[in-house]
């Protein structure tokens, strides 16, 4: 089976969402959004969409079978 | 109400609440990782189930002790990671895909506990020439055996599965 990265925690940084609160917003317990975050877990199609419009993002931005740079990276990127 | 009878309902209360039946109702029971403890009736079922099949002056004591070990693991599933059926608690996905590859787990290891504590028995009890009441001993012991490695082996499977998530 795939491995599916994600940038949940980012995303939740971002927000200064706890992982609680997105728990709550989308309807599973905060122990899931930690497995998700970890990697121990991959999302239903309906949960991840469900995340994605709570970050109000396309899906893709969030979900992806191959690993995201770091920010670090993206900001090096960036100001070259 | 006098300042004695509140004092007793407010013991009371604390004494219902320490019991976690309150927590239970409500849906709020802690459920911990049990790695360790769901092995004590696993091995004491197992031990006492092959004590039985090896001594036949032991079978009757065997028996007792595989039904203490069932008595014990009636208990795992209230305090272990997976939530039940039915349960108040809120049950997302990641909990029914757990509960699902652990139930997997036990009923693959209870089919082959199933076949081969069956055809073990018959093959000793005819070797041996056991006497009748020792292969109905052997016989009463088993299901109890099986319903014991029901109980134990999804907890035990789930358990190891998944790993504590740290608060934020």
């Amino acid at each position: 089976m795939p491995v599916i990265h994600n940038r949940i925690a980012l995303f939740r940084a971002e927000r200064g969402m706890s992982r609680r609160e997105l728990a709550d917003a989308v309807g599973v317990n905060p122990q899931t959004i930690g497995y998700l975050e970890r990697g121990d877990y991959s999302p239903s199609l309906e949960l991840a969409l469900k995340i994605a419009a709570q970050f109000d993002v396309p899906i893709e931005l969030l979900f992806s079978f191959q690993p995201f740079e770091s920010v670090a990276t993206a900001l090096r990127r960036a100001s070259a | 109400m006098s300042k004695f009878n509140e004092r007793l309902f407010a013991r009371l209360d604390t004494a219902a609440e320490r019991t976690g039946v309150p927590a239970m109702a409500c849906g709020k029971q802690s459920r911990r990782r049990l790695r360790w403890l769901p092995l004590v009736p696993l091995a004491l079922a197992s031990g006492s189930l092959l004590t039985g099949l090896i001594r036949a002056d032991l079978a009757n004591m065997g028996f007792a002790l595989i039904t203490l070990s069932y008595t014990l693991a009636v208990v795992l599933p209230i305090f272990g990671p997976l939530k039940p059926w039915g349960t108040p608690e809120r049950v997302d996905e990641f909990d029914r895909a757990l509960r699902g590859r652990a139930m997997l787990a036990g009923y693959a290891t209870v089919s082959v506990a199933a076949l081969i504590g069956m055809w073990l028995i018959l093959g000793l009890a005819v070797i041996g020439d056991w006497p009748r009441e020792r292969i109905l001993w052997q016989l009463a012991g088993l299901p109890f055996y099986l319903l014991t490695l029901h109980l134990v082996v999804p907890t035990l499977h789930a358990s190891w599965a998944i790993r504590p998530v740290e608060d934020d």
